[in-house]
């Protein structure tokens, strides 16, 4: 007997994918139901490497469709003869999915929502069938193309995600674990190496991958669907350890040896329990079995030995060891939630409360926050559609006006997620998708009677695109091959054959890409190197205003979400950047100013926190005059290195960084006199949690103040002045 | 050239004028921007994308009037 040799993953998801375009066009033409080529388009986004992935992206695009067929209807009804109105409505509610996409978890689901309506209402109101039957159509074809590639998914060579989900896991432990080690070894004076830094990269990389895999594997294993509240425990404590480790590794470089080792005397028994447990954790997630609850401890300090001289360091202190607590207790509950995932655990019927997300309503509040680099993005999209339709309603001759209308608005969507993407670049990919899709439309398909030779056309055609662009860097390549492929052919049971129709795609591509390119400058610079320069500046202007402003109100917490959410922009801006603006060690240097607006976010973050705590203690004395005094000096530094690299300037050296210190050094001796004052009355001393927190206050401001003299140095490493010069590519 | 309006054919497939002369100025209009940044030349501009625009509009008249016959 012939046997076959093993087909690889690429092959079988191609073949997959093929069979249910051939299955969706062989359905749609059989029951002549029209526009086939939207549910081929569907099958090919919703087709992804794992069952799980697709049946989330083919339900955040069904729910997308469904949202968009209520907001287009409502519009045609509103507006129907009145077609100002009825594109401010319509650019209104593209803006308003924009913006939310460009913040949003399932931003997917936006962004169909936002361009399925215009999709919609231009078919609308430039053919012969009502809006209704248009939106019904559409959602039809959509659910069809998903529910056959959900069929074809599930039957035919199915593969889940938990493998790959407890791989990741695995993965995430072991780089927990290395980074931990690596923290020891710098405490242990080993100076901060390459191999932190490198530790800590990986960190972030292994745990970015975990949280797609789980929500593919909640939808297709059903193993992990019965333990589900579990795995989300594990992945939230599994978050919370990770930016803990990476907090306690920006932490190290500012300690002092010999008085960490004189304060805290049993710190490397304690670091020697937290890694043998972080160790127990580095096995297969579910085969952990669950032991005796482990004991936090708590980290004893030598108060006796607290040198008076040195109480700034002592804060500083402090703050480690306040980490390292947190770690400790962190790292028992990452294992309390793996023995939850294991067998045993699951036989004794142990049950995980339902996961208390309280960060769900502070992330809906950050993501309708004022957001300017948000605000960008709907403004490009918003004027972009507009282009086209003044161009399709004044240009006489335009060809295939509602298209350009159409790929206006996904095209613009899609790039307001990435404005960096010249449009130019997809310009190569989408000619010869194009132009090899027509040479099939005009050379072939007119030989082809029945379905039975267009079945294996499809079917080949679609397989070998999906083949060539295997794997999830490509994804973005085959969904623009397989969407032209359906567009172009534009298979009907009554077909047509037209080269006009090869050269008005063409035509309809080049000038939509030149009004894109147009657009992109709309209203900021799309540079990777000036959007750098202009969100370091936004990034450094809150940072000052939470050091000086109000820890509480509407202000604080948009300036808090703008902190939060910069640091990432800038650490993706950074990988574009092209090297010829990075010589020498400039690209060594830009990653360490992305490290270090990390670590300052985490930071001014802490710094709100501990203000937020410490105020009474701080405001009762003369210690609050101090650290305002601080607050606005290390503010007017901020402002300063803003201003110099928006307008791109080298900074000054950072001198003012001991100005700051001398500051910091009056406000540790102001609290010293504070603490220590005797014949003071017994009400007005600060009792033990009131010092621990202005000791919190005091080293979070010295970290504060020491990354940002490290900031300015590494902002000093980076040529600005050929970053600001105006180019034409 | 005559004053009347006429297209050109490539290869049997007839083009309007003004695309002919639209492409051609887009790209002298590319190889002048590319030779300004080689030289360092666009440091002088405020805002090249603008600039290249102006040159694309230029290029097109001047190859559209006297090469091609818009």
């Amino acid at each position: 007997m012939l046997k076959l040799p093993p087909l690889s993953v690429a092959t079988r998801e191609s073949i997959k994918t093929a069979l249910a375009m051939v299955s969706v066009y062989g359905i749609t033409l059989s029951l002549d139901w029209g526009k086939a080529a939207w549910a081929g388009l569907a099958v090919a986004v919703v087709s992804q490497s794992s069952l799980g992935m697709s049946l989330n992206k083919a339900a955040l695009r069904m729910l997308g469709t469904l949202m968009a067929v209520v907001a287009a209807l409502v519009i045609v009804a509103h507006f129907p003869q009145d077609r100002w109105l009825f594109m401010a409505a319509l650019s209104s509610w593209l803006g308003v999915c924009t913006y939310l996409s460009l913040g949003a978890k399932d931003s997917y689901f936006w962004q169909i929502g936002g361009w399925v309506s215009v999709i919609i209402c231009v078919n609308a109101a430039t053919s012969h069938s009502g809006a209704f039957e248009i939106a019904m159509l559409r959602t039809q074809q959509t659910g069809l193309g998903i529910l056959v590639y959900s069929l074809v998914a599930l039957l035919i060579w199915p593969r889940n995600s938990r493998g790959d989900l407890r791989e990741a896991f695995e993965r995430l432990q072991s780089a927990q674990l290395a980074l931990f080690q690596e923290c020891r070894a710098v405490l242990a004076g080993a100076g901060r190496t390459t191999a932190l830094v490198n530790a800590r990269s990986d960190l972030v990389h292994a745990q970015s991958a975990v949280s797609p895999l789980l929500d593919a594997a909640i939808a297709d294993s059903h193993l992990v669907h019965e333990r589900r509240r579990e795995w989300q425990q594990l992945l939230a404590s599994s978050t919370e350890l990770t930016e803990l480790l990476e907090r306690l590794s920006e932490s190290l470089y500012q300690v002092d040896d010999r008085l960490l080792r004189e304060l805290l005397p049993g710190i490397d028994s304690y670091c020697s329990g937290v890694e043998r447990r972080l160790q127990a954790l580095t096995g297969p997630v579910g085969e952990m079995q669950p032991g005796e609850p482990q004991e936090y401890g708590k980290i004893a300090v030598e108060a006796a030995r607290i040198p008076d001289s040195r109480l700034l360091d002592s804060a500083v202190v402090t703050v480690l060891r306040r980490l390292l607590q947190r770690v400790s207790e962190q790292v028992d509950s990452v294992a309390q939630a793996a023995c939850a995932i294991s067998n045993e655990a699951k036989s004794r019927g142990s049950k995980f409360p339902a996961v208390a997300d309280t960060g769900a309503a502070s992330r809906m509040l950050g993501n309708l926050m004022p957001d300017p680099d948000r605000l960008g993005g709907v403004a490009r999209v918003i004027f972009t559609i507009w282009l086209a339709y003044l161009g399709y309603l004044y240009v006489d001759g335009l060809p295939a006006g509602p298209l350009i209308l159409s790929l206006a608005a996904s095209l613009s969507i899609a790039l307001a997620a990435m404005p960096f993407v010249a449009p130019r670049k997809i310009f190569l990919p989408v000619l010869v998708a194009i132009l090899c899709s027509g040479a099939i439309y005009l050379l072939v398909l007119p030989h082809l009677s029945t379905f039975w030779s267009l079945g294996p056309l499809i079917f080949g055609v679609t397989f070998a695109l999906c083949l060539l662009f295997s794997g999830p860097r490509r994804a973005a390549g085959r969904s623009i091959a397989l969407a032209f492929f359906v567009s172009v052919m534009g298979i009907s049971n009554s077909q047509v054959y037209s080269f006009s129709a090869v050269a008005n795609m063409l035509v309809v591509v080049t000038l939509l890409l030149i009004l894109l390119s147009f657009a992109a400058y709309i209203p900021f610079s799309p540079r990777p190197e000036h959007m750098f320069q202009r969100q370091l500046g936004q990034f450094m202007c809150s940072c000052a205003w939470l050091l000086t402003g109000r820890p509480t109100g509407w202000r604080s917490r948009y300036h808090r979400n703008l902190v939060a959410r910069i640091p990432a922009r800038l650490s993706l801006l950074a990988g574009v950047i092209e090297r010829r603006y990075l010589p020498g060690d400039s690209e060594a240097n830009l990653r360490a100013v992305v490290a270090r607006c990390e670590a300052l976010a985490a930071r001014i973050n802490a710094l709100v926190e501990a203000r937020l705590h410490a105020g009474d203690v701080a405001g009762k004395n003369a210690t609050g005059a101090a650290l305002e005094s601080w607050q606005g000096a290390a503010a007017d530094a901020l402002e300063r290195l803003a201003a110099v690299t928006r307008k791109g300037e080298r900074p000054a050296p950072a001198n003012s960084s001991a100005r700051e210190g001398a500051q910091l050094r009056e406000i540790e001796n102001l609290l010293r006199q504070y603490h220590g004052a005797t014949g003071a009355p017994a009400g007005s001393q600060p009792d033990g949690r009131q010092l621990e927190g202005a000791l919190l206050l005091l080293g979070v401001s010295r970290s504060v103040s020491e990354l940002l003299a490290s900031l300015t140095e590494q902002l000093r490493g980076i040529d600005w002045r050929k970053w600001s010069e105006p180019r034409f590519f | 050239m005559l004053p009347i309006p006429h297209e050109i054919s490539l290869g049997g497939i007839y083009l309007p004028p003004l695309l002919l002369a639209a492409v051609l100025g887009f790209g002298a209009a590319t190889m002048t921007a590319r030779a300004f940044d080689h030289y360092r030349l666009s440091r002088y501009f405020a805002s090249p994308p603008l600039v290249l625009i102006g040159m694309v509009i230029i290029y097109t008249l001047l190859f559209g009037i006297f090469f091609i016959g818009i």
